[in-house]
């Protein structure tokens, strides 16, 4: 028969304390800054309000008659940029207001303002285009910019 | 038959709660703070019974005059007012308050009436303005044109001058006087 003494000591108690808080605490912070990197950075607007929702409050007129798009910002959110998603023959191609060349103002339009440009030279073969709106917040890498989804835009049959 | 005697202790019950709630105020935190952007909370705005409307409205081939009359609930502080020089043009896009000549203070891209930071167009009142649109701004014939009532309102301790934009008013305007076109020797 084979008699094994087991009289060697392991770590204190105090150390295991320690050592499995430590673990922890690392194995805590990795898994979060793993998971941050799944989650968006929110974009704010009015204070803490996230820019998401401010969406719901954006509210303009536009209209296009002739070859001259017209917008006319009647909300109280400033409207940053405007993307328009020209539709036709089957396919889309979007565009920013910017791109267009049409005199959009760099700070965009504030409520109350309106805007009108001629945007006839790139509306050949197209049947409709939605104006969907872009706006400005701040974020903590400084002000960034959000597209609103698309059911905040307005159509227009050109 | 295994006969078990557990008599192990554990966390004392003290512990155990001191841990539980700790647990739940550090999840509760974190919870917050990562939708806490998602509180709906309210943004400058008009009320709804906010009115204004193009009483009547003259031109001289110089001068673009119009009354404007609060027929709201509301007191207003200014308008914001657009023309549309374009025949067929739906909305009105061309922002005239730069041209104002009398009735009130031009400021960022509105008319204001009465003091700074004070709603100075009462429910009843009438005011008028006239704009210089002849020379040199030419601004060709009229056909629209677009009023939004502006008001100063307070959020959060803080004064906004927000436009009214659901009570806009629109004139369309079908008069040959309201040509702005240079005529040489006229001025």
């Amino acid at each position: 028969m084979i008699m094994i003494i087991n009289n060697k000591k392991a770590v204190s108690p105090i150390i295991a304390t320690i050592l499995l808080i430590a673990i922890v605490i690392v194995i805590a912070t990795l898994i979060f800054f793993w998971f941050k990197g799944f989650t968006e950075e929110a974009i704010t607007k009015f204070g803490n309000k996230n820019i998401k929702i401010v969406c719901n409050d954006v509210k303009f007129q536009a209209s296009y008659n002739s070859g001259i798009l017209s917008i006319s910002n009647t909300g109280s959110v400033p409207l940053y940029s405007l993307n328009l998603k020209f539709s036709g023959d089957g396919t889309y191609s979007t565009l920013s207001v910017e791109q267009l060349n049409i005199g959009w103002d760099s700070i965009g339009l504030s409520p109350g303002d309106a805007f009108s440009g001629d945007i006839s030279s790139k509306v050949s073969g197209k049947t409709s285009v939605k104006i969907i709106p872009v706006l400005i917040g701040t974020s903590k890498k400084g002000e960034s910019t959000y597209i609103c989804d698309e059911k905040y835009g307005t159509n227009l049959n050109l | 038959m295994k006969n078990r005697k557990m008599n192990k202790k554990g966390v004392s019950i003290m512990i155990g709660y001191v841990l539980l709630i700790s647990i739940a105020v550090v999840m509760g935190t974190i919870v917050y703070q990562t939708l806490k952007t998602y509180i709906p909370s309210d943004i400058p705005g008009c009320p709804d019974d906010t009115s204004l409307y193009i009483k009547s409205y003259s031109c001289d081939n110089t001068w673009l005059n119009f009354t404007l009359k609060n027929n709201g609930k509301f007191d207003v502080a200014g308008y914001f007012v657009h023309v549309s020089n374009i025949s067929g043009q739906d909305l009105a896009t061309r922002d005239i308050s730069e041209y104002l000549n009398s009735g009130g203070i031009a400021a960022g891209g509105a008319v204001i009436y009465g003091s700074s930071s004070a709603n100075g167009i009462s429910p009843g009142d009438e005011i008028q303005s006239s704009f210089n649109l002849g020379d040199p701004v030419n601004l060709g014939q009229l056909y629209l044109i677009e009023v939004i009532p502006g008001r100063y309102q307070k959020l959060n301790n803080q004064l906004n001058f927000v436009s009214c934009g659901n009570s806009k008013v629109r004139e369309e305007i079908n008069d040959s006087s309201c040509q702005f076109i240079f005529i040489y020797g006229s001025q």
